[in-house]
Protein backbone atom coordinates (compact mmCIF):
# COMPACT_ATOMS: atom_id res chain seq x y z
CA UNK A 1 0.00 0.00 0.00
CA UNK A 2 1.45 3.20 -1.19
CA UNK A 3 2.58 5.94 1.65
CA UNK A 4 0.07 8.44 1.95
CA UNK A 5 1.89 11.82 2.20
CA UNK A 6 -1.03 14.43 2.51
CA UNK A 7 -4.10 13.81 3.83
CA UNK A 8 -6.76 16.50 3.73
CA UNK A 9 -10.53 15.47 5.18
CA UNK A 10 -13.59 17.99 5.04
CA UNK A 11 -11.67 20.89 4.33
CA UNK A 12 -12.88 24.92 4.32
CA UNK A 13 -11.92 27.88 3.90
CA UNK A 14 -13.66 30.91 3.31
CA UNK A 15 -12.78 34.67 2.76
CA UNK A 16 -14.32 37.96 3.60
CA UNK A 17 -14.00 40.81 0.90
CA UNK A 18 -15.64 43.89 1.16
CA UNK A 19 -18.18 42.18 2.80
CA UNK A 20 -18.88 39.56 1.03
CA UNK A 21 -17.99 35.63 1.87
CA UNK A 22 -16.15 33.57 -0.49
CA UNK A 23 -16.12 29.71 -0.14
CA UNK A 24 -12.20 29.36 -1.51
CA UNK A 25 -12.38 25.73 -0.46
CA UNK A 26 -15.87 23.87 0.16
CA UNK A 27 -15.23 20.24 1.63
CA UNK A 28 -11.95 19.30 -0.10
CA UNK A 29 -11.03 15.71 0.64
CA UNK A 30 -7.69 14.55 -0.81
CA UNK A 31 -5.18 12.11 -0.59
CA UNK A 32 -1.88 12.19 -2.63
CA UNK A 33 0.77 9.66 -2.01
CA UNK A 34 4.43 9.59 -1.75
CA UNK A 35 6.25 10.27 -4.84
CA UNK A 36 3.70 11.05 -7.06
CA UNK A 37 3.46 14.72 -8.93
CA UNK A 38 0.68 15.94 -9.03
CA UNK A 39 -0.78 18.69 -11.35
CA UNK A 40 -3.37 20.78 -9.11
CA UNK A 41 -5.22 22.78 -12.38
CA UNK A 42 -8.09 25.00 -12.66
CA UNK A 43 -9.32 28.42 -13.47
CA UNK A 44 -8.89 32.14 -12.01
CA UNK A 45 -10.11 32.30 -8.57
CA UNK A 46 -11.28 28.59 -8.14
CA UNK A 47 -9.03 28.18 -4.80
CA UNK A 48 -6.18 26.18 -6.18
CA UNK A 49 -3.79 28.20 -4.70
CA UNK A 50 -5.65 28.72 -1.58
CA UNK A 51 -5.32 24.65 -1.22
CA UNK A 52 -1.61 24.63 -2.19
CA UNK A 53 -1.05 27.07 1.19
CA UNK A 54 -3.18 25.14 3.06
CA UNK A 55 -1.24 22.06 2.05
CA UNK A 56 1.94 23.35 2.71
CA UNK A 57 0.78 25.52 5.82
CA UNK A 58 1.25 28.56 5.15
CA UNK A 59 -2.29 29.30 5.49
CA UNK A 60 -4.51 27.38 8.13
CA UNK A 61 -8.06 26.19 7.18
CA UNK A 62 -11.31 27.59 8.91
CA UNK A 63 -12.55 23.89 9.16
CA UNK A 64 -11.07 20.30 8.71
CA UNK A 65 -8.29 18.43 9.11
CA UNK A 66 -4.48 18.64 7.03
CA UNK A 67 -1.85 15.91 7.76
CA UNK A 68 1.39 16.12 6.13
CA UNK A 69 3.50 13.28 6.11
CA UNK A 70 2.19 12.03 9.86
CA UNK A 71 2.35 16.33 11.34
CA UNK A 72 -1.20 17.23 11.66
CA UNK A 73 -0.33 20.79 10.53
CA UNK A 74 -4.01 22.75 10.11
CA UNK A 75 -3.62 23.88 13.66
CA UNK A 76 0.06 23.69 14.37
CA UNK A 77 1.49 26.58 15.89
CA UNK A 78 4.18 28.79 13.53
CA UNK A 79 7.09 27.70 15.47
CA UNK A 80 6.14 24.05 14.82
CA UNK A 81 5.14 25.06 11.01
CA UNK A 82 8.87 26.67 10.59
CA UNK A 83 9.96 23.21 11.73
CA UNK A 84 8.01 20.95 9.57
CA UNK A 85 8.87 23.39 6.47
CA UNK A 86 12.40 23.62 7.08
CA UNK A 87 12.97 19.45 7.74
CA UNK A 88 10.09 18.59 5.16
CA UNK A 89 9.11 21.05 1.96
CA UNK A 90 9.69 22.89 -0.56
CA UNK A 91 8.80 25.93 -2.08
CA UNK A 92 8.89 26.86 -5.78
CA UNK A 93 7.19 30.59 -6.58
CA UNK A 94 6.12 32.31 -9.93
CA UNK A 95 8.26 35.22 -8.62
CA UNK A 96 11.05 32.59 -7.76
CA UNK A 97 11.91 35.09 -4.68
CA UNK A 98 15.28 35.09 -4.60
CA UNK A 99 17.06 37.45 -2.15
CA UNK A 100 18.67 39.85 -4.01
CA UNK A 101 21.83 41.19 -2.18
CA UNK A 102 22.61 37.30 -2.07
CA UNK A 103 24.38 35.38 -4.81
CA UNK A 104 22.81 32.12 -6.39
CA UNK A 105 25.02 30.19 -4.02
CA UNK A 106 24.56 32.16 -0.92
CA UNK A 107 20.29 31.78 -2.30
CA UNK A 108 20.75 28.43 -1.75
CA UNK A 109 22.84 27.66 1.22
CA UNK A 110 20.21 30.42 3.05
CA UNK A 111 18.12 27.10 3.77
CA UNK A 112 20.54 26.09 5.65
CA UNK A 113 22.19 28.80 7.41
CA UNK A 114 20.10 28.52 10.46
CA UNK A 115 20.68 24.35 10.53
CA UNK A 116 23.40 22.70 12.65
CA UNK A 117 25.20 21.76 9.42
CA UNK A 118 28.91 23.70 9.26
CA UNK A 119 29.39 25.88 6.74
CA UNK A 120 31.73 23.83 4.60
CA UNK A 121 29.20 21.16 4.38
CA UNK A 122 26.35 23.94 3.74
CA UNK A 123 28.55 24.60 0.94
CA UNK A 124 29.04 21.65 -0.57
CA UNK A 125 25.13 20.51 -0.24
CA UNK A 126 24.73 24.05 -2.11
CA UNK A 127 26.82 23.16 -5.27
CA UNK A 128 25.82 20.09 -5.72
CA UNK A 129 21.81 21.19 -5.55
CA UNK A 130 23.04 23.85 -8.02
CA UNK A 131 25.22 21.56 -10.06
CA UNK A 132 22.20 19.34 -10.09
CA UNK A 133 19.88 22.15 -11.47
CA UNK A 134 22.37 23.13 -14.03
CA UNK A 135 23.08 26.51 -12.47
CA UNK A 136 26.36 25.64 -11.00
CA UNK A 137 28.02 27.93 -13.52
CA UNK A 138 25.82 31.30 -12.46
CA UNK A 139 26.36 30.78 -8.75
CA UNK A 140 28.70 33.49 -8.18
CA UNK A 141 25.86 35.97 -10.08
CA UNK A 142 23.33 37.88 -8.65
CA UNK A 143 19.56 37.67 -9.12
CA UNK A 144 19.43 40.80 -11.43
CA UNK A 145 22.27 38.95 -13.37
CA UNK A 146 20.42 35.93 -14.10
CA UNK A 147 17.50 35.27 -17.02
CA UNK A 148 14.55 34.19 -15.73
CA UNK A 149 15.23 30.83 -16.41
CA UNK A 150 18.33 30.41 -14.83
CA UNK A 151 16.47 32.49 -11.84
CA UNK A 152 13.35 29.64 -11.52
CA UNK A 153 16.40 27.04 -11.23
CA UNK A 154 18.51 28.40 -8.65
CA UNK A 155 15.11 28.49 -6.55
CA UNK A 156 14.82 24.97 -7.36
CA UNK A 157 18.17 24.49 -5.89
CA UNK A 158 16.93 26.41 -3.30
CA UNK A 159 14.26 23.92 -2.64
CA UNK A 160 15.82 20.76 -2.83
CA UNK A 161 18.86 21.59 -0.74
CA UNK A 162 17.09 19.76 2.63
CA UNK A 163 16.10 16.90 0.42
CA UNK A 164 12.31 17.70 1.21
CA UNK A 165 9.24 15.43 1.37
CA UNK A 166 7.41 17.47 -0.94
CA UNK A 167 7.71 20.47 -3.33
CA UNK A 168 5.22 23.05 -3.66
CA UNK A 169 5.32 24.66 -6.99
CA UNK A 170 3.05 28.02 -7.33
CA UNK A 171 2.70 28.48 -10.97
CA UNK A 172 6.73 27.86 -11.47
CA UNK A 173 6.55 28.51 -15.18
CA UNK A 174 4.25 31.56 -14.87
CA UNK A 175 6.85 33.93 -15.59
CA UNK A 176 8.78 31.90 -17.97
CA UNK A 177 8.93 32.02 -21.81
CA UNK A 178 7.87 28.79 -23.79
CA UNK A 179 11.75 27.46 -23.82
CA UNK A 180 12.28 27.97 -20.40
CA UNK A 181 8.98 26.53 -18.82
CA UNK A 182 9.88 23.34 -20.89
CA UNK A 183 13.34 23.14 -19.15
CA UNK A 184 11.91 23.89 -15.56
CA UNK A 185 9.06 21.48 -16.22
CA UNK A 186 11.32 18.98 -17.60
CA UNK A 187 13.66 19.45 -14.27
CA UNK A 188 10.98 19.40 -11.90
CA UNK A 189 10.02 16.15 -13.34
CA UNK A 190 13.53 14.32 -13.23
CA UNK A 191 13.93 15.47 -9.66
CA UNK A 192 10.59 13.71 -8.86
CA UNK A 193 11.75 10.51 -10.78
CA UNK A 194 15.35 10.57 -9.33
CA UNK A 195 14.77 12.29 -5.35
CA UNK A 196 11.18 10.54 -4.96
CA UNK A 197 9.98 13.88 -3.68
CA UNK A 198 6.10 13.84 -3.83
CA UNK A 199 5.78 17.06 -6.20
CA UNK A 200 2.70 19.65 -6.40
CA UNK A 201 2.81 22.06 -9.12
CA UNK A 202 -0.31 24.93 -8.93
CA UNK A 203 -0.87 26.06 -12.79
CA UNK A 204 -3.42 27.42 -15.36
CA UNK A 205 -1.33 25.61 -18.20
CA UNK A 206 -2.99 22.78 -19.88
CA UNK A 207 0.43 22.02 -21.59
CA UNK A 208 1.94 20.90 -18.28
CA UNK A 209 -0.46 18.41 -17.34
CA UNK A 210 1.79 15.72 -19.33
CA UNK A 211 4.32 16.31 -16.61
CA UNK A 212 2.25 14.96 -13.76
CA UNK A 213 1.01 11.55 -12.81
CA UNK A 214 -2.42 12.98 -11.60
CA UNK A 215 -4.34 15.89 -12.76
CA UNK A 216 -6.38 17.79 -10.00
CA UNK A 217 -9.29 19.81 -11.49
CA UNK A 218 -10.76 21.87 -9.20
CA UNK A 219 -13.52 24.70 -9.88
CA UNK A 220 -15.44 26.99 -7.44
CA UNK A 221 -13.39 25.91 -4.15
CA UNK A 222 -14.42 22.19 -5.24
CA UNK A 223 -12.28 19.56 -6.85
CA UNK A 224 -14.11 18.04 -9.88
CA UNK A 225 -11.49 15.48 -10.82
CA UNK A 226 -8.93 13.62 -8.89
CA UNK B 1 24.76 28.93 14.28
CA UNK B 2 23.08 32.32 15.78
CA UNK B 3 26.85 33.44 15.08
CA UNK B 4 26.68 32.41 11.49
CA UNK B 5 23.57 34.25 10.78
CA UNK B 6 24.98 37.12 12.64
CA UNK B 7 27.64 36.93 10.26
CA UNK B 8 25.47 37.20 7.14
CA UNK B 9 23.48 39.54 8.07
CA UNK B 10 26.40 42.32 7.90
CA UNK B 11 26.93 40.98 5.02
CA UNK B 12 23.20 41.50 3.99
CA UNK B 13 23.58 45.24 5.36
CA UNK B 14 26.56 46.07 3.80
CA UNK B 15 25.35 44.94 0.45
CA UNK B 16 22.30 46.90 0.77
CA UNK B 17 25.23 49.67 -0.31
CA UNK B 18 22.81 52.79 -0.59
CA UNK B 19 20.57 52.23 2.80
CA UNK B 20 23.27 51.30 4.84
CA UNK B 21 25.70 54.60 3.66
CA UNK B 22 22.40 56.64 4.07
CA UNK B 23 22.30 55.57 7.76
CA UNK B 24 26.13 55.05 8.76
CA UNK B 25 26.34 58.78 7.90
CA UNK B 26 23.48 59.83 9.50
CA UNK B 27 24.03 58.00 13.43
CA UNK B 28 27.59 58.99 12.36
CA UNK B 29 26.28 62.89 12.34
CA UNK B 30 23.78 62.18 14.90
CA UNK B 31 26.09 60.69 17.34
CA UNK B 32 28.87 63.73 16.73
CA UNK B 33 26.33 66.07 17.79
CA UNK B 34 24.87 64.12 20.82
CA UNK B 35 28.78 63.62 21.97
CA UNK B 36 29.09 67.14 21.76
CA UNK B 37 25.90 67.88 23.70
CA UNK B 38 26.83 65.13 26.43
CA UNK B 39 30.26 66.85 26.49
CA UNK B 40 28.24 70.49 26.85
CA UNK B 41 26.20 68.79 29.52
CA UNK B 42 28.48 67.43 31.83
CA UNK B 43 31.56 69.52 31.57
CA UNK B 44 30.46 72.89 30.29
CA UNK B 45 31.10 75.84 31.58
CA UNK B 46 27.66 77.71 32.95
CA UNK B 47 23.52 76.49 32.30
CA UNK B 48 23.75 73.38 30.29
CA UNK B 49 21.82 73.43 26.97
CA UNK B 50 19.15 70.65 28.56
CA UNK B 51 17.09 71.15 25.09
CA UNK B 52 19.61 70.21 23.53
CA UNK B 53 20.85 67.43 24.52
CA UNK B 54 16.83 66.90 24.45
CA UNK B 55 16.14 67.40 20.82
CA UNK B 56 19.71 65.19 19.86
CA UNK B 57 17.93 62.10 21.98
CA UNK B 58 14.67 62.22 20.54
CA UNK B 59 16.46 62.19 16.65
CA UNK B 60 18.30 59.54 17.78
CA UNK B 61 15.12 57.75 18.68
CA UNK B 62 13.22 58.56 15.57
CA UNK B 63 15.90 57.56 13.45
CA UNK B 64 16.70 54.41 14.83
CA UNK B 65 12.33 53.84 14.74
CA UNK B 66 12.72 54.85 11.34
CA UNK B 67 15.89 52.37 10.10
CA UNK B 68 13.72 49.43 11.98
CA UNK B 69 10.36 50.91 9.74
CA UNK B 70 12.67 50.70 6.66
CA UNK B 71 14.88 47.69 7.53
CA UNK B 72 10.91 45.63 7.55
CA UNK B 73 8.56 47.07 5.11
CA UNK B 74 11.66 46.98 2.11
CA UNK B 75 12.29 43.53 3.06
CA UNK B 76 8.91 42.48 3.59
CA UNK B 77 8.59 40.06 0.82
CA UNK B 78 12.20 38.40 1.60
CA UNK B 79 11.05 37.71 5.39
CA UNK B 80 8.44 35.98 4.54
CA UNK B 81 9.98 34.28 1.84
CA UNK B 82 12.64 33.30 4.47
CA UNK B 83 9.96 32.09 6.55
CA UNK B 84 8.73 29.71 3.62
CA UNK B 85 11.97 28.18 3.82
CA UNK B 86 11.64 27.47 7.48
CA UNK B 87 13.38 30.50 9.22
CA UNK B 88 11.71 30.90 12.78
CA UNK B 89 11.20 34.56 13.92
CA UNK B 90 14.16 34.34 16.17
CA UNK B 91 16.30 33.62 13.26
CA UNK B 92 14.52 36.61 11.19
CA UNK B 93 15.35 38.88 14.60
CA UNK B 94 19.10 37.91 14.89
CA UNK B 95 19.63 38.71 10.90
CA UNK B 96 17.19 42.61 11.38
CA UNK B 97 19.58 43.12 15.01
CA UNK B 98 22.64 41.82 13.43
CA UNK B 99 22.16 45.03 10.58
CA UNK B 100 21.60 47.36 12.80
CA UNK B 101 23.84 46.77 15.60
CA UNK B 102 26.44 46.52 12.54
CA UNK B 103 25.45 50.40 11.47
CA UNK B 104 25.48 51.43 14.96
CA UNK B 105 29.08 49.94 15.10
CA UNK B 106 30.32 51.38 11.91
CA UNK B 107 28.76 54.97 12.82
CA UNK B 108 30.60 54.67 16.27
CA UNK B 109 33.95 53.87 14.69
CA UNK B 110 33.84 56.62 12.44
CA UNK B 111 32.39 58.77 15.43
CA UNK B 112 35.25 58.04 16.83
CA UNK B 113 37.88 58.70 13.95
CA UNK B 114 36.40 61.66 13.61
CA UNK B 115 36.27 63.36 17.04
CA UNK B 116 40.24 62.06 17.30
CA UNK B 117 41.10 64.48 14.12
CA UNK B 118 38.37 66.99 15.95
CA UNK B 119 40.61 66.85 18.96
CA UNK B 120 43.75 66.66 17.00
CA UNK B 121 42.20 70.16 15.29
CA UNK B 122 41.27 72.01 17.99
CA UNK B 123 44.30 70.96 20.61
CA UNK B 124 46.68 72.69 17.10
CA UNK B 125 44.27 75.91 17.55
CA UNK B 126 44.46 76.42 21.23
CA UNK B 127 48.03 75.61 21.22
CA UNK B 128 48.66 78.37 18.95
CA UNK B 129 46.10 80.87 20.43
CA UNK B 130 48.27 80.12 23.83
CA UNK B 131 51.32 80.22 22.16
CA UNK B 132 50.09 83.84 20.82
CA UNK B 133 49.14 84.49 24.47
CA UNK B 134 45.53 85.33 23.36
CA UNK B 135 43.80 83.06 26.07
CA UNK B 136 45.47 81.51 29.19
CA UNK B 137 46.09 77.59 29.42
CA UNK B 138 43.33 76.71 31.90
CA UNK B 139 40.85 78.12 28.74
CA UNK B 140 42.29 75.57 26.69
CA UNK B 141 41.25 72.39 28.66
CA UNK B 142 37.86 73.22 29.19
CA UNK B 143 37.44 73.61 25.42
CA UNK B 144 39.02 70.38 24.26
CA UNK B 145 36.83 67.85 22.37
CA UNK B 146 34.47 65.16 23.81
CA UNK B 147 36.85 62.70 23.18
CA UNK B 148 39.61 63.74 25.92
CA UNK B 149 36.46 62.75 28.29
CA UNK B 150 35.26 59.17 27.96
CA UNK B 151 31.67 59.57 29.53
CA UNK B 152 29.91 61.93 26.86
CA UNK B 153 31.31 59.42 24.29
CA UNK B 154 29.76 56.51 26.65
CA UNK B 155 26.19 58.43 27.06
CA UNK B 156 25.95 58.37 23.42
CA UNK B 157 26.86 54.76 22.97
CA UNK B 158 24.44 53.72 25.44
CA UNK B 159 21.85 55.81 23.74
CA UNK B 160 22.08 54.40 20.73
CA UNK B 161 22.31 50.86 22.29
CA UNK B 162 18.86 51.96 24.16
CA UNK B 163 17.41 53.46 20.69
CA UNK B 164 18.40 50.24 18.83
CA UNK B 165 16.75 47.82 21.47
CA UNK B 166 12.98 49.74 21.19
CA UNK B 167 13.30 49.94 17.86
CA UNK B 168 14.19 46.29 17.28
CA UNK B 169 11.33 45.75 19.77
CA UNK B 170 8.85 47.83 17.70
CA UNK B 171 10.04 45.89 14.74
CA UNK B 172 9.74 42.74 16.50
CA UNK B 173 6.11 42.55 16.50
CA UNK B 174 6.03 43.10 12.79
CA UNK B 175 7.87 40.46 12.29
CA UNK B 176 5.53 38.13 14.22
CA UNK B 177 2.91 39.54 12.59
CA UNK B 178 4.11 39.18 9.01
CA UNK B 179 3.02 35.81 7.14
CA UNK B 180 4.95 33.70 4.98
CA UNK B 181 2.08 33.71 2.64
CA UNK B 182 2.83 37.05 2.04
CA UNK B 183 5.93 35.64 0.12
CA UNK B 184 3.44 34.60 -2.52
CA UNK B 185 1.27 37.56 -2.27
CA UNK B 186 3.22 40.66 -2.91
CA UNK B 187 4.28 40.41 -6.66
CA UNK B 188 1.16 39.26 -7.67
Amino acid sequence: MPEVMIKLENVQKEFRLRGNIIRALVDINLKINAGEFIVLMGPTGCGKTTLLNVMSGLDLPDDGTVILDGDRIDRASEERLSDIRRRKIGFIFQDFNLVENLTALENVEAVLWPGPLRTKEINNRAMSALAKVDAHERMNNHPKELSGGEKQRVAIARAIIHKPRVLFADEPTGNLHHAAATQVMELLKSLNKEMGTTTIIVTHDKNLVKYGTRLVEMEHGRIIKS
Amino acid sequence: MGLRLWSKSIKLAMRSRRRFIAFTLMYTVLMIWMTWNFQDFLYGEGEPDVLLLVVSIVSTLILSMLYAWIVINYRKNEIATLKCIGYKNSNIRTIIIGELTWVTFVAFMIMAEALIHITAGTTYFYQQQILDKKISAALYVDNTAPILNIWPVLATLTMFLVSQILGILVMYSKILKLRPIVALRVLK
